[in-house]
């Protein structure tokens, strides 16, 4: 009877330990700049529903970002970002898989600020292609937030320009990744 | 001189279009996304009824619920704020993985913060994905320019 309760224990705070592991959010922000040089407008969006999961232990980093929760300030290129660039209906989120090469380096449970090399396939707009960047994960007083900035060629996702507004949207997009994340419990 | 009255005739009609044209471009133009206190809803549902309905069939859920304006009730699972300090509530049972997300509107961040958790709350906001459980974190309903009803 001792042994059982023993072993359950171990099990129970071995699984803590286990699930302690991964980090999330739900809440993440991705905004995007795809303002071309010199325009006078501002090609810009925000989304706050981006969610997030790194997993400590060998550094799989995930991210997903709802296309139609990308708000702009105008309502027209809203519509246009959703129905002709990016075509939300058809390819709802944007996706990334990935690794945290240097993970080992990076203690979540220590305050300071680490430089994360980041290398995985980013999915938008129904095409796949790898991406790797240099990004950031801050640890203040148990508080992790990871950043991350890095472009990308709007024709590489098939994100075609109408030569109507070349001259106002860019040909690559500048997306910075802001998560604070939080121990998967 | 009929020529003459015909050609005056014509070129204030020319005018008046070209105006009306300009103004109705750059009204387009510059049009905000409309605040969703001034948008009626197009379903009124708790956060157990929607997310039943796109469980149970997802096809008919998001034919039926996507890219709408929706009220939704339950009770307050989380409230999330990040480091810009814009809120989140999430609506939804406490043993429950799965939940409503609804983004708030900044103009009700200072409302937003008020708010606790366990206690009932209804919300209108633009149905934008319903996010499938692919990351073992569960399914979310997200909701995006909520705003809070009294």
């Amino acid at each position: 009877m001792k042994k059982t309760l023993f072993l359950s224990f171990v099990l129970i705070a071995l699984s803590q330990f286990v699930s302690a592991q991964k980090y999330f959010t739900k809440n993440g922000s991705i905004s995007f700049d795809a303002t071309s040089p010199g325009s006078p407008e501002n090609i810009t969006a925000d989304n706050r529903t981006v969610t997030c999961v790194i997993d400590a232990a060998n550094g799989n980093i995930q991210f997903k970002a709802a296309m139609k929760a990308f708000t702009f300030e105008r309502a027209l290129m809203q519509e246009h970002f959703n129905e002709n660039y990016v075509e939300s209906t058809k390819f709802p989120e944007a996706k990334f898989a990935g690794n945290i090469s240097n993970m080992a380096s990076i203690a979540l449970d220590k305050d300071g600020s680490y430089p994360a090399t980041v290398k995985g396939k980013l999915t938008l707009h129904g095409e796949t292609r790898d991406v790797e960047t240099a990004g950031k994960i801050n640890v203040s007083k148990g508080k992790i937030t990871a950043t991350a900035s890095f472009s990308v060629l709007l024709s590489d996702y098939k994100v075609n320009v109408p030569g109507v507004v070349s001259d106002k949207v860019s040909k690559t997009a500048k997306i910075i990744i802001n998560c604070g994340l939080e121990p998967l419990k | 001189m009929f020529r003459s009255k015909n050609f005056k005739i014509v070129l204030v009609a020319v005018l008046v279009l070209g105006a009306a044209g300009g103004y109705y471009a750059y009204s387009e133009y510059n049009r905000r996304n409309p605040e969703m206190a001034d948008v009626k809803a197009a379903f009124s549902l708790s956060n157990t009824e929607v997310l039943q309905a796109f469980e149970t069939d997802l096809t008919k859920a998001n034919q039926q619920y996507l890219e709408k304006v929706l009220e939704i009730g339950g009770p307050i699972k989380a409230l999330e704020q990040d480091d810009k300090g814009f809120y989140t509530v999430v609506l939804g049972a406490e043993e429950s993985m799965s939940a409503v997300r609804c983004v708030i509107d900044s103009l009700y961040t200072q409302q937003a913060a008020t708010l606790k958790t366990g206690s009932t709350l209804r919300v209108r906001g633009l149905c934008v994905q319903y996010s499938a459980d692919d990351m073992g974190l569960g399914s979310d309903l997200i909701l995006n320019r909520c705003c809070l009803i009294k």
